[in-house]
Order: structure tokens, then sequence, then C-alpha cells
């Protein structure tokens, strides 16, 4: 009985509410990418998607990156959304990491052209495990290379670059010079308020 | 992904002590069903097993398709933290009660949480001991 009662308060619920379609931002080519129920279009506004790159290009070898959008405003049924940052999954930052090799993390918080601040996550897996003297002048020199490429760049440039890889091979080319590396990976970034 | 078919997030929570699953819409804001393995079965010690995880798939099936949903992300999750960090027994039978239930199934992540150096494990120096 009791159970009862309780599907139907659910079910009074859920009728009211209505299903807005969420896009992703223009810079991302203004695609829908699902719906979400809600009850009044208020409650939209700070709600995050994550979205594989597969599903927004169709590349399958890009199946790893996640990108997270977070609904700025709602007009009508349609909720736009503006990129907050992008993640790679756990298993494939586990599967670069071997025994033997050194990992180098580098978290560089940097500013774009048009005064983004955005936080960049880079891994770096090198061939042979490296002194710590060589790791420390590897995360200085990326460091120095990403603020530098990110004040020449303007917020959306600077996102694409980081999530197509272009900015990781631009690291990787960078910083072999230090130590013979196998894997250059910016693996998570946030953009910041 | 089509317009017209609506997708959603199945949560899937694995211990050995029990299997919680959690439907959420893509966002993860709105919570469409909630099913344990603990809700399907008498004993406590059953809570974990297989069948009760198969059993709760198969109620959070019939309520997903109620509400008009074709497919289900799934997010694997085991206790993780200082915990274990490989997912339960129920874990895998819910994925396959949820397929062969005639759900889509979409991408399979495990989203375990993994401390980047957090607290010990309980059991002290010397291990667990009776």
């Amino acid at each position: 009985m009791a159970k009862a009662k309780a599907r139907r308060r659910v079910r009074d619920t859920w009728k009211e509410k209505s299903w807005y379609t969420i896009k992703t931002p223009v810079g991302f080519g203004d695609k829908e990418i699902g719906e979400t129920p809600s009850r009044d279009p208020d409650f939209l506004v700070g709600r995050g998607v994550e979205v594989t790159m597969r599903e927004l290009t169709g590349d399958f070898s890009k199946q790893y990156i996640k990108l997270r959008f977070e609904v700025d405003n709602v007009a009508g049924d349609m909720a736009n959304t503006k990129f907050t940052g992008h993640k790679t999954t756990t298993d494939y930052v586990r599967s670069m990491i071997r025994r033997g090799t050194s990992r180098i993390d580098v978290s560089t918080p940097v500013k774009t052209k048009d005064d983004y601040n955005i936080k960049l996550h880079t891994l770096a897996v090198t061939t042979r495990r490296s002194k710590s003297s060589q790791q420390k002048y590897m995360r200085e020199a990326i460091e120095e290379l990403l603020t530098n490429v990110a004040e020449e760049k303007s917020f959306e440039e600077l996102i694409e670059s980081t999530v197509n890889g272009k900015l990781a091979s631009e690291i990787y080319h960078r910083a072999k010079k230090i130590y013979p590396l196998k894997r250059v990976e910016i693996i998570k970034s946030k953009v910041l308020e | 992904m089509a317009s017209d078919e609506k997708w959603g997030i199945a949560n899937v929570y694995s211990s050995f002590n029990n299997t919680i699953i959690t439907v959420t819409d893509i966002t993860g804001a709105e919570t469409i069903t909630q099913w344990s393995g603990g809700k399907v079965v008498r004993a406590d010690r059953q809570e974990s097993s297989p069948f009760a995880a198969m059993a709760a798939a198969t109620r959070v099936a019939e309520d997903v398709k109620e509400k008009g949903f074709v497919g289900l992300h799934i997010k694997v999750r085991a206790p993780g933290g200082n915990g274990s960090r490989s997912p339960g027994p129920g874990a895998q039978a819910t994925i396959r009660a949820l397929a062969r239930a005639g759900i889509k199934i979409g991408k399979i992540e495990d989203i375990t949480p993994i401390p980047h150096d957090g607290t010990g494990r309980p059991g002290g120096k010397r291990g667990r001991r009776q």
C-alpha cells in the first residue's frame, strides 16, 4: 500500500516536468547533445553534461576525451551551454603509465588573450626513468611554453588546440629536447571563474 | 544522436555489500528511478549477489521504459577511496540484465573515486585480526 502511494506521487511530479534540449556552445558546432527534464527553466542553469569527443565529432580515436558543458541560459525549450573543462578517462591515463618510466604532471593556470583564466593539467610520460632535476626542468619548460602560447590565443582557439591535441604535440616537441618522451597529453582543463 | 530518442545515465554503485542503481537524466540532476539489491531480496547477505542486481536491473528497465527512455549510459563505481577499487559482483550482472531487458547500452565507464593520496585504509599496521 505504502509502495503504491509513493509511486503515484513520483509519477505526478514527473508529468509536470517538461523536456529541454541541451545544445553545445557555438564554438563546438551548436549541436544538440540530449534532453533533460525540469519543472522550471530556472532549475536548468548550472546543470552539467559530459560528452565524449566521439559523440561530437564521430572520431573513434578520441573516445577518451570527455568535455563538460554547463547550462548557461535557457531560451524557450533550448538550453545553451558553455564549456567548463575537459577530462580524459581514467583508464586511458592509466594505460599510458608503465613501470620504469617517469610520470610528470604539470598543472598550469594560464591567461588567454581575451582574459579568460584556464587551468591546464599536462601529463608527460618519459621513455625511461628520469632524474628529478630533469623532471623539474621539464615542468618549468612546459609551464613557460603554455603561458606564452595562451597569451597569444583567444579562449576558443586555446580550447580547440587543447582538445584536438595540437597543443600537446607542441609541448612534446619542445620538451623532448630535455628528456626523451613517450607521450604528452593534456589530461584535464578547467575554466576558472 | 537522434533527438527523439531519450537517453539517461545509470549510475551503478557496486560494493561487496550491496548494489545500488540510480538512473538519472544525462545531466545527473534529475533522478528517474532508484533500485538496489536490498530492495529485491530478503536476506542481508544476498544484497550484493548477482541475482539481486539482476532483479533490481529488470525493475529499473521497466521504470525507465515507462518513462520513455531508449538507452542508458552506464557509470560503474566501486567503493573507492580507501576501500576496494574493483566493482563488486553485481556490476556485471546489472549491465547484462539491462541489455537483456531491451535497453540500449551507450558508453560504459568506471568512475570509481581514486584518492590522490588521502587517509589510510582501516586495519592498522598489523592488519585486521580477530
